[in-house]
């Protein structure tokens, strides 16, 4: 995830990394991490993605930071459970692969260049 | 040919979600999607979610998922479905063609793919869902989903910065954390072929295609790979894995 303050909504961080705080921890489909504390309604970006074991990188001059995300298991995936994506399409319209369910569904990967 | 597909597996309850990987998002990707009048969801992707969120390394790939939302094959080459028997011989071009495309086409026509596999797997899952042999368990899943250590991980991070810096018009530097992510996830080819692709190249429809050093200026080249340079060391041959069932 990128972010241009030193703390953002809790709920963004959930939505943009994937990962979900329970009172058990930062939990993703049945992997959970444990925390100190449960966030409030606010994060330090830097702060939870550290103590999470996510990259960090800051980038002073344009004020960006970005959490990469964890590798946990040594394996991009965590879970088997898909991530939720919210992409646009071409008229900026997001869509929601979570509202695919019932469907079988290949997520298809392309590129123009 | 997707499109195709899609259409008639669609009544059984099978949807496509088409994602074009594209810092430059709908400016790279409108022409070919308008083209192909999808009926699908076709998104974009500019910050290549598919990559850290799913595994994604190189295109075409795929990774399908069932009715509950689990994922029952992680992300894998996902060639086309065949529509004619392939002819492997290099494509005859026209005379005055660069020796770079040249080249690369050469090198294309070399790339294998399972496609008669592929496309048998994904129709045998439609039918039979999680009683295909196609759909793998979650921990199977799982252990075949990219490897991914913290050097990997920080890797997204520095992509994912590169592609926000290239956006706010800041290329030089977006070009610094490509060049990280390149060296620290050196299996992902949409990360080079992405960057690369950012570079100039010779004005009219092959510009995004030349990803390489420009003849007449090698020493501007700013990444220490290229398309035509990293296939070849690879082989193109290695550049998709088999078909695993």
């Amino acid at each position: 995830m990128l972010a241009k303050t030193p703390t953002v909504a809790t709920g963004d961080f959930e939505r943009e990394t994937g990962w979900e705080f329970k009172p058990e921890g930062a939990c993703k489909g049945d992997v959970c991490i444990a925390l100190a504390e449960k966030p409030g309604e606010r994060v330090s970006v830097v702060e939870i993605a550290t103590a999470m074991g996510l990259p960090v990188v800051v980038d002073d001059k344009h004020g960006f930071i970005a959490v990469g995300p964890e590798a946990l298991g040594n394996r991009a995936l965590t879970t088997a459970q898909a991530p939720e994506l919210d992409l646009p399409d071409l008229n900026g319209n997001v869509f929601k692969l979570s509202s695919l369910r019932g469907q079988k569904v290949v997520v298809y990967a392309w590129a123009p260049y | 040919m997707w499109q195709a597909l899609r259409d008639e597996l669609h009544p059984q309850g099978f949807e496509l979600v088409t994602v074009g990987l594209d810092t430059l998002g709908a400016a790279g990707c409108r022409t070919f999607m308008e083209a192909a009048q999808p009926t699908h969801p076709a998104l974009l992707d500019q910050y290549h979610v598919l990559a850290r969120s799913l595994g994604v390394i190189n295109i075409p790939s795929a990774v399908w998922i069932d009715e509950s939302g689990t994922i029952v094959r992680p992300a894998e080459a996902a060639p086309s479905p065949r529509q004619r028997p392939r002819d492997s011989a290099p494509p005859q071009l026209p005379p005055g063609t660069p020796e770079r495309v040249v080249g690369m086409m050469t090198e294309a026509a070399k790339i294998s793919s399972d496609s008669e596999a592929y496309h048998e797997a994904l129709r045998d899952w439609i039918n039979n869902g999680k009683d295909s042999r196609f759909a793998l368990t979650p921990e199977q899943v799982i252990a075949r989903s990219r490897p991914r250590d913290d050097n990997v991980a920080l890797g997204h991070a520095h992509f994912e910065l590169a592609s926000a810096l290239e956006l706010e018009g800041h290329h030089a530097d977006a070009i610094t954390h490509f060049r990280r992510a390149h060296e620290l996830v050196p299996d992902s080819w949409t990360f080079r072929r992405q960057a690369w692709s950012l570079e100039p190249g010779p004005e009219g429809p092959l510009a995004r295609f030349w990803q390489g050093p420009a003849a007449d200026n090698p020493e501007a080249w700013p990444y220490e790979g290229d398309w035509l340079n990293d296939i070849k060391e690879v082989g193109a041959e290695n550049y998709n894995d088999p078909f695993q069932p």
